[in-house]
């Protein structure tokens, strides 16, 4: 018998599914009624015509007790993550109608493991963005309330797992694109280390930054995605070699916290949350400790000329000529243009211009050079901490969900990133968790609580984190 | 100073043509934004130079063992716009007058 999905988890089911409490055609089927029920908050670009067929081979694999971890459980996909012959258009009128030649490496996974691919989630056109707002197809509506944003760019994603259309998501993560979703729909969001989980197929944005990583209901089910999609990938040269793979030891339940970042801008309820949250995570036995981070303040200014400057280059391949839109021309240059400014959106459009500005000549050193050694200095200040503590908290975004069309200049919308960019910069692993609600206009919006570790230490995040998830039940 | 000409000739760099209204209001976003970002010229430079260790390194391989020819043409092609026996068709890049 399928019960309500809105209490499933992917552990759950798995347990559900071996035990034959029902079968994955019964699980499918109630994901796609329930995404036929939620079809008004956008959160998927197109839900896959196989879905039935996936299913029954699912039920099979079951059956014959050769099935994966994660066979017949349902799982949607970013619409930047390529899906051999599906449509990916990374949420841009570029890549509209574009079909993956390939599976991506973390698809491919999926698959092995028997996960079943509902569809594609909408997103920030090309991953910029943190509202979904500059999807070319539509602003996505958060569960919590309508009239506000998802948060973004992996919007869709975290949207599919709160409206409970799916069990488990795939996003990718570049300043806080998983992450901060994530808090702002009340789901876990995990940014895996650099290089740990392979980039193949991924429709690139910033290439020095960009991570997939998976959107869970819960910490454990965070954990199961992340054991299948993680690994070295010869198809991806900034993929960890296993031999680089150091030894963990155990986490030793330190937290820092970086109290001169938790001022100005901050909203006051997101930080009484904080707080409590840390309070809670005293009580199960961590210590809190007050750390130091000196460059951290400067994290967001260095992101924002680093990230257009990738983008602009990353971008340049959308010509009109060898995928994407083409628009007709009297020469090349023309094609080019032409087919580049009816494909790309404004914010797009802007970073692509940004980048061209920092990288040119006169400007490199004063910005991408002068970026890229503040980046050093953050990911020293990092080390330098995690020397005395074990994990690094903060809020995840220093506001609940804001209204559609509330973040009008680009530079409010950037904000929304401070407490995310960082561990794009450093490479480190960070984990949001749902820590709570705070009220808004009579409705009850999720907030998120953040933490960082030290490279490659996921474990340490799944630890805590599900002490903190405890700690809110 | 980024001036609406300054923006015209990042646009030309960048392929992307603009209307005159979208050159104003990017002015005005790239000024922004640029104001904002400046925070970090008051690091000095000299502190990160003190950090040797450098995060990233690039990884060389073998092109040992390249695919067969012709594997991944169609998939490929069937994505291209323009197609013309087994290669894009683009327009020509010079013309007359160019090598004249």
């Amino acid at each position: 018998m399928m019960t309500d999905i809105e209490h499933i988890t992917i552990a759950e089911a798995r347990r559900d599914l071996d035990g034959r409490t029902y079968s994955a055609m019964e699980l499918a089927e109630a994901h796609l009624s329930r995404i036929e029920e939620k079809k008004g908050n956008n959160a998927y670009l197109e839900v896959f015509d196989d879905v039935r067929q996936q299913a029954k081979e699912a039920d099979k694999l079951v059956q014959s007790g050769r099935g994966g971890i994660l066979a017949g459980i349902p799982i949607s996909v970013k619409d930047n993550i390529l899906i051999r012959s599906r449509r990916a258009s990374a949420g841009s009128k570029m890549l509209e109608g574009y079909r993956a030649p390939y599976d991506a490496t973390v698809v491919l996974k999926i698959r092995e493991a028997g996960g079943i691919f509902l569809g594609r989630t909408n997103m920030d056109e090309f991953a910029m963005g943190s509202s979904t707002e500059n999807s070319a197809f539509g602003v996505v509506k958060n569960p919590h309330d309508e009239a506000r944003v998802p948060g973004g760019s992996s919007g869709g994603s975290a949207a599919s797992i709160a409206l409970h259309t799916a069990l488990g998501s795939l996003g990718s993560d570049t300043g806080g694109s998983i992450r901060q979703p994530a808090s702002l729909c009340g789901v876990v969001g995990l940014k895996p280390t650099y290089g740990s989980v392979s980039r193949y197929g991924l429709i690139a944005m910033g290439s020095s930054f960009d991570q997939i990583g998976p959107l869970a209901k819960t910490v454990e089910d965070a954990e199961i995605l992340f054991n299948v999609i993680k690994g070295n990938d010869p198809y991806d040269s900034t993929s960890i070699p296993v031999k680089l793979y150091p030894r963990i030891s155990e986490m030793r339940k330190r937290i820092g916290v970086p109290r001169a970042l938790l001022g100005e801008g901050i909203d006051e309820d997101v930080l009484k949350n904080f707080e409590k949250t840390l309070a809670a995570l005293r009580q199960s036995g961590y210590d809190v400790i007050d750390i130091e981070l000196p460059y951290a303040e400067y994290a967001l200014p260095a992101y924002y000329v680093i990230i257009p400057a990738e983008v602009s280059t990353n971008l340049a391949r959308f010509d009109g000529v060898r995928y994407g839109l083409h628009v007709e021309g009297k020469n090349i240059a023309e094609e080019y243009a032409e087919s580049r400014s009816k494909g790309f959106g404004p914010e797009v459009r802007r970073r692509i211009l940004l980048g061209t500005h920092i990288l040119s000549a006169g400007y490199y050193d004063a910005y991408y050079t002068k970026a890229q050694a503040v980046r050093q200095l953050i990911s020293h200040d990092y080390e330098e901490a995690f020397k005395a503590v074990d994990l690094i908290a903060t809020p995840t975004s220093p506001t609940p969900a804001f209204k559609i069309g509330e973040k009008t200049d680009p530079i409010s919308m950037y904000r929304s990133d401070i407490f995310t960019v960082t561990a794009n910069l450093t490479g480190m692993p960070a984990l949001s968790i749902p820590s709570g609600f705070v009220e808004r206009e009579k409705k009850e919006l999720p907030v998120g609580f953040h933490l960082t570790a030290p490279m490659l230490r996921e474990s340490w995040l799944f630890a805590a984190g599900k002490d903190v998830q405890a700690s809110v039940k | 100073m980024v001036d609406e000409a300054h923006i015209e000739k990042l646009a030309a760099l960048s392929h992307i043509s603009l209307s005159s209204e979208e050159r104003k209001r990017l002015q005005k976003d790239i000024e922004s934004i640029l104001s904002y970002v400046e925070r970090i010229q008051s690091v000095s430079a000299g502190s990160a130079a003190r950090l040797t260790k450098a995060p990233v390194r690039t990884v060389m391989r073998e092109d040992g063992e390249p695919h067969s020819a012709g594997l991944y043409t169609t998939p490929l092609l069937e994505a291209a716009p323009r197609t013309k026996n087994n290669f894009i068709e683009v327009k020509k890049i010079i013309d007359q007058a160019d090598r004249e």
